[in-house]
């Protein structure tokens, strides 16, 4: 596994060539920016660090910008940095959330904050440890994949964090995400599980829980949103990492699902989650 | 194109079946693209190096249970939406 060397803070000077590839939000603004650097990819993440990979080291230097939050340097690392590398070395990793269920480990994909995290810890809040937040990491096993557990805590926003602790502690709301670390009553998953279904989270605009199977090639569209490469012009890795996302779209159902964004309907659509991995069960 | 012009695949495509489907993915652009059967046949047919469209209609005549005149349209349509998307070119005499 990839170690992340920090570095003294140092003020991100203005880089003068432009980024070969970027990370945008959805509402079209920055997040990362990617430069080469001769072997190396320099990883810039505005106002908060500068990555430094060079492929096939198991070294990733990060230098700081001043008064970044370090835990948001550990988070960008674990959550944005290794599936890079993941993907890069010949694995798979997506962005998204995973619990383990009876029936086989379920996952949650969707565009940013359609609620992977939150049902994630709904999920787990109905017995259903949780095996990660952010980084779906998998593994082939067999015919099927395993996801790989990762950091046993969830990062939510107030409100989430809230009802996820069943008790208003107040944490400021909408804008900071809190660290809720694993606990009896939000179980973390450490062992590695079966996966057996990826679920693909909608607008929020459904009055119940609504699951519609997918067919794969609509799978292998929508997956690819959510699995990044480092390096966008090593054709023979991107060609690759196609094969691979092509594979899973194959091995594994996906759905679509739908809910209405409504802490009370959670359970309800966690059991219907639960249930639909059921169906799946071989 | 006239039915004697040829096609051919463009550079950096990557092809792969997918739950019976042909899904293409620009490896230049990073774009994805979904083929149907017929769209499919036609890349496999174009594997072998450049196709006149007529050429193709006569392969695939033998295979899909359409009249010619519409598989006629369909594969003009099809050239030229391969051709809009950068997977496919007129081939060089």
């Amino acid at each position: 596994m990839a170690r992340l060397v920090k570095h003294p803070a140092c003020h991100q000077d203005e880089l003068a060539d432009p980024p070969f590839d970027s990370w945008t939000s959805p509402a079209g603004m920055p997040i990362a920016h990617f430069h080469r650097r001769g072997d190396t990819i320099l990883l810039r993440f505005p106002d908060t660090a500068d990555f430094t990979i060079r492929p096939g080291c198991d070294q990733v230097a990060c230098h700081p910008a001043p008064e970044a939050d370090p835990a948001a340097i550990d988070t960008l690392f674990h959550n944005s940095i290794r599936p890079l590398l993941i993907n890069h070395s010949g694995g798979l990793a997506l962005h998204g959330s995973a619990c383990a269920t009876p029936h086989g480990a379920v996952a949650f994909v969707g565009l940013s904050r359609r609620g992977k995290t939150t049902l994630a810890g709904a999920c787990a809040k109905e017995g259903n440890p949780f095996l990660t937040e952010d980084l779906i990491e998998l593994k082939r096993s067999g015919d099927s994949y395993e996801v790989v557990p990762q950091r046993p805590v969830l990062r939510v926003f107030g409100d989430t964090a809230d009802y996820l602790r069943r008790s208003r502690q107040g944490d400021a709301a909408a804008t900071r995400k809190v660290a809720l670390a694993a606990n009896d009553a939000l179980p973390f998953a450490a062992e590695p599980s079966r996966l057996g279904a990826i679920f693909v989270l909608g607008p929020g605009e459904a009055t119940g829980p609504l699951l519609s199977p997918m067919q794969p090639r609509q799978a292998l569209a929508e997956i690819m949103q959510h699995a990044f490469v480092l390096d966008i012009e090593d054709k023979a890795r991107v060609k690759a990492h196609f094969e691979r996302l092509s594979d899973l779209a194959e091995k594994v159902p996906f759905v679509a699902l739908d809910y209405p964004r409504d802490y009370a309907a959670l359970p309800d659509v966690a059991s219907a989650v639960v249930d639909h991995a059921a169906s799946y069960r071989t | 194109m006239t039915p004697d012009q040829r096609i051919e695949r463009a550079d950096d495509i990557v092809a792969r079946e997918v739950g019976g489907e042909t899904v293409l993915l620009d490896l230049e652009a990073g774009a994805y693209f979904g083929l149907n059967a017929v769209g499919g046949r036609v890349w496999e047919l174009l594997e072998d190096g450049p196709q006149s469209l007529a050429e193709l209609c006569d392969a695939l005549e033998q295979e899909f249970a359409v009249e010619r005149a519409t598989l006629e349209a369909d594969v003009a349509a099809l050239a030229a939406d391969l051709q809009a998307n950068g997977l496919a070119r007129v081939a060089a005499d």
